[in-house]
């Protein structure tokens, strides 16, 4: 992928101008964000992780190449999201842990969201107490939880019980995912969750197909 | 630890862990006790792979190993597998022992000052990305209700103009046809039916103004109006002269009055009301209205006060409704619903203050700076 390589390159040389630019020129060719995120952001962003393994990129560079794509796709996301009414189905996505890298979901709640979903994007460190009382009070559809590393599997597992124990009148559906369930689907169900992706295109998918039958 | 290996590194050894671990079989064969009071437990012996987490830094290792020929002298980021407060990565050097089979792995001392400076940064990133997301959602949804509203502006002036436009047609033909009998069989007719087609003229000519007034209303604060630098004193005294007001109303304007920029015509507006309605309701001699400006930083307030009859408590709120009169015969019952809309519209406020018997104070809270709108369209 010719794009996803050049955007790497402004990461790796820690060029947001770069990256701005690269991501501009997409949307201006017609490029959707979908594209935009899984082909170009989501392939650079796994590279940067092999980099950080191959001892290429230390974990200054990691985060700096994290902080300028969250800034790029925000601007994207600016760019083409529209407002439209009846925004149902809703999901509520949030980290169990403290990583505060999570573009996955980020990416999961946007690209749901210019489907005509109603995401609340909660980020990192979400308290589950916190997280539990927004379920009851929005009765989503959907929650989609993350931990990536797997000392934090408990907490997810403590997530899930709390989310299900929960005052709703319908259970919403749990999408587990990260880099320490790595779409392992019988680890996510030993968890309690639902479903599991691997990345967040194919939790796009999943959700879109779950969802769409209940609910259009 | 070993005493035979000499530390590679100018390093304090008692402060930093060291490991010296074997490239043959991945053994640790020596610490410096440090690594161990890390991860909580004893390293020697150990093959150095399993105490690291594998998904992050295995392959870190076998990258040092292969690395031995260019010993390039980088650093090392690794992560040892436990509880979470080792999953920082933490910084090494590799040296290999010349002709043994052997790497010494030392932490790098690390600024923690640094370290914790930008932990604080990227979480302020990661929260101002979700802020920021949250911010694009909500202004997409308010420029959607602003052109919703816009719409149901459109629709709501283009309702007020059919509705007054087809209401007026037929009552100018009431209109028309009490005067065609008036004038056909009028002074045929007897006083009493006589007088009820005065009364059918001119409760249409009422109804026709109510109508007039009703479409002013609905219009208010949608009518594009430009502002200009106007002095106020000067509009009043050009509103006194046009109400004209009988020679045994005195009206006092105090000096000086504020030169201001403002939208002119519903300034005009809410004071010819204000004004007209205080001559209206006048004490039967000596009535004097005083009108009167205070700074109030951000806005003028200007008080129409008169030693009128007053206004008893329990009308003062409904005062401000649309078609509410104390005289239902010569007042459409619009002037004061008007007035309170331009001023909303306009971002200032509108209060009244009476004890019955003493007078009214009408107090206008108006904006020192116009509304956007009228200045973009300058």
């Amino acid at each position: 992928m010719i794009e996803s390589g050049q955007f790497l390159d402004a990461l790796v040389r820690g060029d947001r101008r770069a990256a701005d630019r690269l991501v501009d020129g997409l949307l201006d060719r017609g490029e959707g964000l979908e594209h935009v995120y899984l082909e170009v952001v989501q392939p650079a962003m796994s590279e940067v992780g092999r980099l950080w393994q191959e001892n290429e990129l230390t974990v200054a560079e990691e985060h700096l190449a994290t902080a300028i794509t969250q800034a790029v796709m925000g601007r994207a996301f600016e760019r083409v999201y529209r407002w439209h009414d009846s925004r149902t189905p809703s999901l509520i996505a949030a980290c169990v842990d403290e990583e505060r890298h999570q573009m996955g979901l980020r990416m999961l709640c946007d690209l749901l969201e210019l489907d005509g979903w109603d995401t609340s994007y909660l980020g990192a460190s979400v308290p589950i107490e916190a997280l539990v009382s927004m379920v009851e009070k929005r009765e989503p559809e959907a929650v989609a939880l993350s931990a990536t590393i797997s000392p934090h599997l408990p907490r997810l597992r403590a997530a899930i019980e709390a989310i299900r124990g929960s005052k709703v009148a319908t259970q919403p559906l749990i999408i587990a995912g990260g880099r320490a369930l790595a779409g392992d689907a019988a680890l996510a169900s030993r968890l309690g969750a639902d479903l599991t992706a691997k990345d967040a295109g194919e939790a796009v998918e999943m959700l879109r197909s779950r969802v769409s039958r209940a609910h259009r | 630890m070993n005493a035979e290996l000499a530390p590679p590194l100018v390093v304090d050894l008692n402060a930093w862990p060291g490991i010296v671990v074997s490239v043959t079989d991945d053994r640790i064969v020596a610490s410096n006790g440090l690594l161990e009071k890390l991860i909580g437990g004893a390293v020697i012996g150990r093959a150095i792979t399993d105490l690291l987490d594998p998904e992050s830094s295995r392959r870190k290792w076998e990258r040092i190993v292969a690395d031995r020929a260019s010993d390039s002298g980088r650093g090392w980021e690794l992560v040892f597998r436990g509880g979470s407060s080792l999953l920082e990565p933490r910084t090494f050097s590799a040296s290999f022992d010349s002709g043994s089979d052997t790497v010494w792995l030392v932490e790098h001392p690390m600024d923690k000052r640094v370290a914790a400076m930008s932990g604080q940064m990227e979480a302020l990133n990661s929260e101002l990305s979700t802020t920021q997301r949250a911010l694009v959602k909500e202004q997409a949804r308010l420029a959607a209700a602003l052109k919703d509203l816009e719409r149901s502006n459109a629709a709501l002036d283009e309702f007020a103009h059919a509705a007054s436009h087809d209401l007026k047609a037929p009552l100018r033909a009431i209109i028309d046809y009490a005067e065609l009998i008036e004038s056909e069989v009028g002074n045929d007719l007897p006083e009493e039916p006589r007088s009820y087609l005065a009364r059918v003229a001119a409760l249409s000519l009422k109804m026709r103004r109510m109508i007039d007034a009703v479409l002013e209303y609905a219009r208010i604060g949608r009518l594009s109006s430009s502002a200009e630098v106007a002095d106020s004193g000067q509009v009043l005294r050009e509103l006194i002269d046009f109400l004209a007001p009988p020679s045994d109303v005195q009206i006092e304007l105090s000096q000086p009055m504020p030169v201001f920029e403002m939208e002119r015509v519903p300034f005009e507006q809410v004071f010819r009301n204000l004004l007209s309605n205080a001559i209206k309701y006048r004490r039967a001699e000596d009535a004097r209205i005083r009108v009167s400006v205070a700074d109030e930083n951000l806005n003028w307030r200007f008080v129409v006060a008169d030693n009128g009859p007053g206004i008893p408590a329990s009308q003062q709120q409904r005062i401000w409704g649309l078609f509410h009169t104390s005289r239902p015969g010569d007042s459409t019952g619009i002037g004061l619903a008007l007035v309170k809309r331009i001023v909303d519209s306009q971002g200032g406020q509108v209060f009244v203050e009476s004890t019955p018997g003493n007078g009214a104070r009408f107090s206008v809270v108006w904006p020192k700076t116009p509304r956007a709108a009228a200045r973009v369209s300058r």
